[in-house]
């Protein structure tokens, strides 16, 4: 019985993962899901399937004046939902929050404008540098590169994702390439090679093992091309605590 | 020499941001990849909604056409979807799904949703299937490695997809597009029931075989 089961269970789920089951056949599937591993790598495979199929949609062009419209839209709407939600609020959102709901009585709101106002414009610059996170980061030029400029920047919610724009950096011959290091505890892990553009300049995604804020130094020098298992020739730019 | 971090501060990692930003060019986001570029939309930049919508506005503007068959209406979901992004890139997780993956979900299920709000369901169906074989078309985008990649597997997917029978199409067709049950399927095609099932898991076998 148990085997017959799971075998219409098995025909179920190339339906199931395109949602096309009615909901009382959709719910025994997703009950035998929870407790069979083999179903679940069916599904898998078959929402692969599913993820595939908008490529093969007849191609249909958006007007040219949608992506003016979309552009418009969100200048007028803003951006309400950034960034990732499970960021806790800093010390001073809490204060914040409270002070606003104890201003927000009827008798207080005049008051609390004026107050919350200054507030706002004199613990601003004091806050931001309090508590900002280190999401950026300044690489300074050696004598190797003095044109050089380089910067990190932190995306993405766990702080493992970045990018490095550099300018100014001198072409290299093409046996040679610069390299990234990502330095924490003294060992050096590569973060990326490359080659600048003929004006000096390149923007590369860095994926970090650990987040970047908590490498203790940042370093780009000139390798082999390919790069090296760790950093064998001039540094052009670094960062460090 | 000026980019040095700001010392004395109770962060080392402090950086004289004035400075930086009028100093150092923006990154250019034709060279980021998907997720990267999810990032920076998360951060508020607005070339970075641009380069996506270059990217994908044409496969979600394209899957929204297959499900709704309207062109305005179709227009309506695509600026919905993308609006969406800028409002809740933070919340997008590569771990879970790639980018065009996401896009292309939220396409569909918006699409969907609307056929069933409005209540304005196709009676007539017309395949959605993009026709066989086609040429390559380069996407208007920044960034010729993911156009090309598109493409490619564009063109894997329509060939497994041209391989299916043309009822085995068809019924995919009703299912993922207009999101038909069994049932509706069968009364649409006025197919037993067991015949549209059947033809269904075959279907998707086939594309599973070839895909993989």
């Amino acid at each position: 019985m148990e085997q017959i089961t799971h075998q219409t269970i098995i025909d179920l789920i190339p339906a199931y993962a395109l949602n096309s089951l009615p909901a009382e056949e959709a719910d025994i599937v997703a009950q035998h899901l929870q407790t069979c591993a083999a179903c679940r790598a069916e599904l898998a495979a078959y929402e692969h399937v599913v993820d595939a199929l908008p490529l093969a949609a007849a191609e249909v062009e958006p007007s040219a004046e949608l992506k003016g419209q979309l552009m418009q839209q969100i200048r007028n709407t803003g951006q309400t939902a950034v960034p990732a939600p499970q960021a806790a609020p800093t010390s001073w959102q809490q204060f914040l929050r409270a002070l606003s709901g104890f201003l927000a009585g009827p008798r207080w709101q005049p008051v609390g404008a004026v107050v919350v106002l200054a507030l706002l414009i004199g613990g601003f610059f004091v806050w931001r540098q309090a508590t900002m996170p280190a999401t950026q980061f300044v690489l300074t030029p050696t004598e190797a590169a003095p044109g050089a400029q380089g910067i990190i920047e932190v995306v993405g919610s766990n702080g493992r994702q970045a990018t490095l724009t550099v300018t100014g950096l001198p072409p290299l011959d093409p046996a040679n390439q610069y390299q990234l290091w990502l330095i924490q505890d003294g060992q050096r892990t590569s973060g990326g090679v490359f080659s600048v553009q003929t004006d000096g300049s390149q923007t590369i995604t860095i994926h970090a093992p650990q987040p970047l804020p908590a490498y203790a130094a940042f370093g780009i020098t000139i390798e082999p091309a390919g790069g090296s298992p760790g950093p064998t020739g001039e540094r052009v730019l670094g960062f460090n605590l | 020499m000026g980019l040095a971090p700001t010392v004395g501060n109770n962060s080392p990692l402090k950086v004289d941001y004035v400075r930086m930003k009028n100093s150092i060019p923006r990154v250019n986001v034709a060279l980021l990849d998907d997720s990267t570029l999810m990032g920076h939309i998360a951060q508020g930049q607005e070339a970075a909604l641009s380069e996506l919508y270059d990217r994908y506005g044409r496969l979600v503007m394209s899957v929204a056409y297959g499900v709704v068959q309207n062109r305005e209406t179709a227009e309506e979901v695509t600026l919905d979807i993308f609006t969406i992004v800028w409002e809740k890139a933070g919340t997008y997780d590569d771990r879970r799904a790639q980018v065009s993956t996401w896009l292309t979900r939220m396409a569909r299920n918006r699409a969907i949703d609307r056929l069933r709000r409005e209540k304005v369901r196709p009676s007539q169906h017309s395949v959605s299937w993009a026709e066989m074989p086609v040429e390559p078309v380069l996407n208007e985008t920044n960034d010729p490695e993911t156009a090309v990649h598109l493409n490619l597997e564009q063109q894997r997917v329509r060939a497994a997809v041209a391989r299916l029978s043309a009822a085995q199409r068809e019924a995919l067709a009703l299912a993922y597009f207009q999101g038909y049950s069994h049932s509706e399927i069968a009364q649409i095609l006025d197919e037993p029931l067991g015949t549209i099932k059947g033809r269904v898991r075959a279907g998707m076998q086939k594309l599973r075989d070839l895909l993989e």
